[in-house]
């Protein structure tokens, strides 16, 4: 449905994509992860048809986004990160233009608008001028916008950039709510969000895509936290001596009290490869129960997305450097 | 065509409830009132195409930058451009519908003059050349075309409203002032360069159309260079896919 091959932007001497190549399935929900600066705002603008890319090629729906722009535009519905809208416009005003212009046809105009209106929960703003809207309102009308059509694809730039957690939410819920309708494309630097709505995840840094391989990598990575009674210092040493372990450190657990009944330690090991160190651990604590050691606590995790983005970003850094 | 539709629409609406425009109309109303009470003393109704005249060139040399300023510096500014150029909508259609838009609403505004030019008539006891006057009329709206097309250009090529305003404003005076100048027999030797540049500039071929006369000439000087600097403004609206 979206597929870019090596597409390159560059502005005078700054590279703000570099040879990015990906392919979104019909009926996936992408997220597109980066810092910001990263080329996610780019991306969107060369798929739009805003600007041209300056080598590659973009295919959505179909259609070549530098040649055959007119069609890709009819196939997309694109919020951008500012939401621009006209301010002196009622909502329903707006909405009405961007339908006509969208080629939704009269008859079925009205019952678009109240659908969008429906979906974005923007019924009773209809009659309001948009100026006088909050910015999470707006958000909704940029939204309802992208919807007119239906679209086969959305893309949308940070569609929660902006607004407080309790709409961040609702966005969140409208974005689930219309993933089944469309192939969505959707920037953001908020990891959670990614987390909650998207099947797919692809990180950007500095103009360059981390590949896919190297993500689901970090997918696979497993840590194991543990908390535990006795001579912290000690514990860690004989934690780092184990051959399944490649790494422990200290870590503090959030919230919890550190005073009374024998001092709680924390720990986070990273195993070697990908060994299991759980047996090891228990025969360990075992085997000191003696000096007071006991094993309080002990969990298997995968990688935060926030982890797997830092050490994807950081690791691309290491490599350049 | 649809589009073209749709986009004039939405200018219009946007223009009808914008107080600056409400403001140019005010100012354009009191300045043709002081020029009619002047024209009218001084004519005594000799003429009554001349009492129109000033609706035609310092009219809309003040009033067009006003309208045109926002058009899409504004655009450019709020960032609303990208919402329309991702629209399945050709730049040319944008740029002929905000022309259309502005244009209309300028005609508008003329239409009140006819409060006055209806009182005039009233107390006129000779008999009125209605076909000159259409043609004064006509050559009026389309001076205001060639300034708003013009005003439009250089919104264009601005992100900031004032800024386009002024130069439009600055340079448009320049041309027109020019113009004054060049039809002078005093100061320009009549001849043959005086005739190139009475052609280029605007000022001659409204007068013909004062004159009661429509002359094709005429008509196609404003339509070229109202199509012209239209497509120049497309140009400037395409130019960032090849920047």
């Amino acid at each position: 449905m979206i597929e870019l091959q090596d597409l390159t932007k560059r502005y005078g001497d700054l590279t703000a994509l570099d040879g990015v190549s990906f392919k979104v399935e019909p009926g996936e929900v992408v997220g597109f992860l980066g810092v910001n600066g990263a080329g996610k705002s780019t991306t969107l603008r060369i798929l739009s048809g805003f600007i041209p890319a300056t080598s590659g090629t973009a295919r959505l729906a179909g259609h070549d986004v530098f040649r055959d722009s007119l069609a890709v535009r009819r196939s997309i519905g694109y919020l951008p990160e500012t939401v621009p809208l006209y301010p002196e416009l009622r909502v329903s005003e707006y909405l009405g233009f961007r339908a006509r212009i969208k080629g939704v046809p009269g008859a079925r105009r009205a019952g678009e608008l109240d659908r969008v209106l429906e979906l974005c929960k923007l019924g009773e703003r209809r009659r309001q001028t948009i100026g006088t809207l909050s910015r999470g309102l707006r958000q909704r009308v940029g939204l309802a916008d992208a919807l007119l059509g239906p679209p086969q694809i959305l893309l949308l730039d940070e569609p929660t950039s902006g607004l407080d957690p309790l709409q961040r939410l609702e966005v969140r819920a409208l974005l689930n709510a219309c993933k089944r309708q469309h192939t969505v494309l959707l920037s953001t630097h908020i990891l959670s969000e990614v987390e909650a709505t998207c099947h797919r995840v692809l990180i950007l840094h500095r103009g360059r895509l981390v590949p896919d391989e190297e993500v689901a990598r970090l997918r696979q990575v497993r840590r194991f936290t543990l908390a535990f009674a006795g001579p912290e210092a000690a514990v860690l040493e004989s934690l780092r001596g184990l051959k399944e372990v490649e790494r422990a450190e200290a870590a503090k657990e959030p919230g919890v009290e550190e005073e009374g009944e024998g001092a709680q330690g924390h720990a986070e090991l990273e195993p070697r490869e990908s060994q299991d160190p759980r047996d090891a651990l228990v025969s360990l604590f075992a085997a000191r129960r003696g000096e007071g050691w006991r094993l309080l606590e002990l969990r298997r995790r995968t990688l935060s997305l926030e982890e797997i983005f830092a050490r994807a970003t950081g690791d691309a850094e290491d490599r350049r450097a | 065509m649809r589009n073209f539709v749709a986009l004039t629409r939405r200018e219009l609406l946007s223009v009808y409830v914008s107080p600056l425009a409400y403001g140019a109309a005010a100012v354009f109303m009191f300045l043709f009132g002081a020029f009619f009470v002047v024209q009218f003393a001084r004519l005594k109704l000799v003429e009554v195409t001349a009492v129109v005249e000033p609706l035609g060139h310092i009219l809309p040399a003040l009033v067009a930058p006003v309208l045109t300023m926002r058009l899409l510096a504004e655009e450019r500014r709020m960032g609303t451009l990208e919402m329309l150029m991702t629209a399945p909508v050709g730049d040319l259609e944008v740029v002929l519908a905000k022309f259309f838009g502005v244009w209309i609403f300028y005609a508008s505004m003329v239409a009140l003059t006819a409060a006055h030019v209806g009182a005039m008539l009233w107390f006129y006891d000779g008999s009125v050349d209605w076909g000159g006057f259409a043609a004064g009329y006509l050559g009026m709206l389309l001076m205001a075309g060639l300034f708003l097309a013009y005003g439009l250009f250089v919104s264009s090529l601005f992100e900031s409203p004032i800024l386009a305003a002024l130069i439009a404003f600055v340079s448009g005076l320049l041309v027109l002032m020019a113009g004054f100048l060049i039809s002078s027999p005093v100061l320009v030797k009549p001849g043959l360069q005086q005739d190139i540049l009475n052609f280029l500039m605007p000022f001659k071929h409204y007068a013909t159309f004062l004159q009661g006369v429509v002359d094709t000439r005429d008509l196609v000087y404003f339509a070229a260079s109202i199509a012209y600097l239209l497509f120049l403004t497309t140009k400037v609206v395409e130019s960032r896919k090849w920047r």
